[in-house]
């Protein structure tokens, strides 16, 4: 949390400090985009997660806000860079193809006292579909706002059929509940988890085994692969 | 008549009014009247007087009647009565006067009677006509008040009107300066919206190209690591090292852990990335050893990705750090009655077990530099073909002509099991490494799995073409055919995953420790390493030399991938080296026919080849 850095579009609009602005060049960078119906709450949710904290008040998100927050998984630092996208669709329409592009995980959020945002996920898994390139790309669906318990709308049971039928897992959750302040950031950080462990063999692993036996003295080795 | 003033109590007012109204009209009136009256009285008198008169006059004719004659009356009409001065006429003129008077009289009387009603009446309705009157000024005065009243209204109704049209006006002009304002606003609101929506997705591509040019410099650092680690790796074997020497000699056998993964995240933990070439010398065995069972777990985890309870599997699996080509013959023997056609060695490198064309396997002990005979396994139908020993090295299973494949137990010299069901001959029987399976190939075109618990055929493969050579990975089975092909099949796919030509008829496959290289053999006298990760031919052996003498002639990889072998048909042997793909050397020796299989212990040591003329040889 203390990492945490709300990269809002006039920071990060500053291309002059782009040399500063990347990050040191061993950690890796996740794109994971948050998507669905507006007012589902995919502000608060990434805000929660990188601010640690539920906004205080917040606007139709406009085009894309972007969010980073540093972890630390297995030793290794880890950048996750949220893309809380518009969800109304007169401020997507032209970025949808950004959104996408080169993504590492998509977050499908719906609002759980309201059908309809819930209804309306089959339209955005489908969007997702047309986009993506890989069909391997890790989803979740979160449910939002479960601490309306008196407005609740989306039964668990339903939710979690259609996360099945989908082969995603299903988080229910709240950004605003103080009480479960961890939940939220255990969503991402089970989602970074399965990322850092996704495609071990890929050539984007960092290199950094080569540099420790840099330095040893022996150059014989033994290829095991 | 004037209206009652407007202000004071109308009723008092009107009340007053009538009153002297009255008393007016009773002034004017009565005059009319007041002479009347007294004449009256004076008639009324008159009339009584004349009638006492003549009642006086009435006797009198009777009795005086001259003397009665005597009245002014009569003195009044004397002179009349000078004319006809007879009483009676007189008295007669007197009382038709009288009559004429009482007529009169009455006659007035009536009249008076009759206009005083008529007064009365007039009277009435003259107060009715006055109240009425009154009634109605009032109602008229009161009706004008109103109307003043409305009028007073209207007129600040209409100040009111004036007032606010003149206020709408203005709200008017301003509304329409405000309109055009919003207006210009919603326009700016667009185009700033816009303008921002472009520099958001500008920015998301920023972003983008930034995770980019990350990715992509991340990419180039590691390939050059990898380029540069490449060019680092050399074979132990080759280099002087005083610890290889001591390695070289070792075979680990061993014991797969229980529950791998716990070994898995511990050898996790010391080596991040075991995929990648490692330093052989900082090693310390054991370790070396974790980083070879996390390569096997890592095999295996891949081959489960799709899911299933993983089988069991052999609990040991023989490792070799270290292998050394052989450089010379240590024993030599007639070891069948005819040709020798397959030659394998046990999991533990002791044990050796040849095939041959007289439907015999023997299994020999390597002792030191010699091979001791230690048992006969009989009962084969027919010309052995292929030999192979399973994982845990108690079984042998042995391929023969006779269209079966038989299955031996270490010790038991009669066979256990037969498979059958091939209908031509069968050229390859091997074990897979998951507990009681195998696969054999024939020459029937097919390729059979084998559950051996139970000895029956639990697939058949359709493999369209001779097979000369069957190996087996995880879930991977390849036949080499002789149609130049060498083809792959998944064991959960059901038709052929993949298809790699070579140049000639396959005579021989062989699959290295790690699974990761195919080595085949063919008939166009090469042999060809093949990477299964990137399913290409990598390298090509050819010799001068060389020839291949047979369709079963079998080349080998060393257990630690660092050469293949094969032998020719002019009985010497030739050794590749993998790693730098040149002709390490050719060995000649006591083969005086062409080679048929050639083995290489997995502790590295010992090669033992087999020939065409009955002769084993064990070389160092």
């Amino acid at each position: 949390m203390e990492s945490s850095l709300e990269a809002s579009f006039s920071s990060s609009g500053a291309v002059s400090g782009a040399s500063v602005f990347l990050p040191p060049a061993r950690s890796r960078i996740f794109k994971i985009i948050v998507i669905g119906d507006s007012n589902v709450g995919k502000t608060c949710l990434t805000y929660r997660f990188c601010a640690g904290r539920f906004p205080d008040r917040t606007e139709a998100t406009i085009g894309v806000d972007f969010r980073e927050r540093a972890v630390e998984i297995d030793g290794e630092r880890i950048k996750i860079q949220l893309w809380d996208t518009a969800g109304q669709e007169r401020f997507r329409k032209s970025m949808v193809q950004h959104y996408y592009r080169n993504v590492h995980a998509v977050v499908f959020v719906y609002d759980m006292t309201n059908m309809a945002s819930f209804h309306s996920l089959p339209s955005w898994i489908e969007e997702c579909k047309q986009h993506l390139l890989a069909s391997d790309i890790p989803r979740i669906l979160v449910g939002n706002k479960c601490d309306l318990r008196s407005a609740l709308q989306v039964p668990t049971d339903l939710a979690q059929k259609f996360a099945d039928t989908h082969s995603m897992p299903l988080f229910e959750t709240s950004a605003k509940n103080p009480n479960d302040n961890d939940h939220v950031e255990a969503i991402f950080m089970t989602l970074a988890h399965k990322l850092k462990s996704h495609k071990p063999l890929m050539l984007s692993q960092p290199p950094d085994n080569g540099i420790i036996l840099k330095p040893e003295p022996k150059p014989a080795m033994t290829c095991w692969c | 008549m004037a209206g009652p003033s407007a202000a004071g109590l109308p009723v008092a007012r009107w009340k007053r009014h009538i009153v002297r109204q009255l008393r007016q009209r009773d002034r004017t009136q009565k005059t009319l009247f007041v002479e009347l009256v007294p004449a009256y009285n004076r008639l009324l008198e008159k009339a009584e007087l004349l009638a006492r008169i003549s009642e006086k006059l009435q006797p009198e004719p009777n009795d005086v009647t001259p003397a009665t004659l005597q009245c002014p009356w009569e003195e009044e009409s004397g002179p009349d009565s000078d004319q006809v001065p007879s009483p009676t006429t007189l008295r007669v003129k007197w009382q038709e006067k009288e009559e004429g008077l009482r007529r009169v009289c009455g006659e007035m009387a009536y009249q008076v009677v009759e206009k005083s009603a008529a007064l009365g009446t007039l009277e009435a309705t003259l107060e009715e006509r006055q109240s009425r009157l009154a009634a109605l000024e009032a109602r008229a005065a009161e009706l004008q008040e109103a109307r003043a009243r409305q009028a007073r209204q209207v007129d600040a109704q209409r100040a009111v009107n004036v007032a606010q049209r003149a206020a709408y006006e203005a709200m008017r002009a301003h509304a329409r300066l405000r309109e055009a304002a919003l207006r210009r606003l919603e326009e700016e609101a667009r185009d700033l919206l816009e303008r921002l929506v472009q520099r958001k997705a500008r920015a998301a591509a920023e972003r983008n190209l930034r995770l980019e040019r990350h990715e992509k410099a991340k990419q180039a650092r590691m390939s050059l690591e990898l380029k540069k680690a490449a060019k680092r790796t050399v074979s132990i074997s080759e280099s002087p090292n005083p610890i290889g020497d001591g390695i070289r000699e070792e075979a680990e056998t061993l014991a797969r852990p229980a529950e791998p993964l716990s070994l898995k995240s511990e050898a996790g933990e010391k080596w991040k990335r075991p995929f990648r070439s490692a330093s052989a010398t900082s090693l310390t065995l054991s370790r070396c050893v974790d980083v070879v069972k996390e390569l096997l777990d890592f095999k295996k985890r891949r081959g489960h990705s799709i899911g299933g309870a993983p089988e069991p599997r052999y609990q040991s699996i023989p490792v070799c750090v270290a292998a050394q080509p052989p450089t010379q013959v240590q024993d030599v023997l007639d070891a069948h009655l005819s040709e020798v056609n397959a030659v394998c060695f046990g999991a533990s490198s002791s044990l050796l077990a040849t095939g041959g064309a007289d439907r015999l396997i023997h299994l020999w002990n390597v002792v030191g530099d010699r091979l001791e005979a230690n048992q006969t396994l009989e009962g084969a139908g027919g010309s052995i073909t292929s030999v192979d020993f399973d994982p845990s090295g108690s079984q042998v299973l042995a391929a023969t002509y006779n269209q079966a494949a038989q299955l031996w137990k270490v010790g038991e010299v009669q066979s256990k099991e037969t498979l059958s069901g091939h209908t031509d001959k069968v050229t390859a029987a091997k074990f897979k490494l998951t507990r009681h399976q195998a696969v054999t190939g024939s020459r029937d075109r097919t390729v059979k799995e084998w559950d051996l618990g139970r000895a029956y055929c639990s697939r058949t493969i359709n493999v369209l073409s001779y097979c000369n050579d069957v190996v087996c990975g995880d879930h991977v089975i390849i036949s080499g055919h002789s149609d130049q092909k060498i083809r792959f099949w998944d064991s959960r796919v059901p038709c052929c995953t993949q298809i790699i030509p070579v140049q000639g008829r396959v005579t021989s496959l062989n699959l290295s420790q790690d699974q990761l290289h195919l080595l085949s053999c063919s008939r166009d006298d090469t042999l060809k390493v093949i990477d299964l990760r990137v399913s290409n031919i990598r390298q090509a052996f050819r010799a001068d030399g060389f020839r291949c003498g047979s369709d079963w002639t079998k080349a080998v990889f060393s257990p630690d991938r660092s050469y293949a072998l094969a032998g020719s048909w002019d009985g010497a042997l030739y050794i590749w080296d993998v790693d730098t793909g040149k002709l390490e050397g050719s060995l000649r020796g006591p083969h005086c026919t062409a080679v048929n299989a050639v083995a290489w212990c997995s502790s590295g040591s010992h090669v033992v080849s087999a020939d065409q003329a009955r002769k084993v040889v064990l070389w160092h």
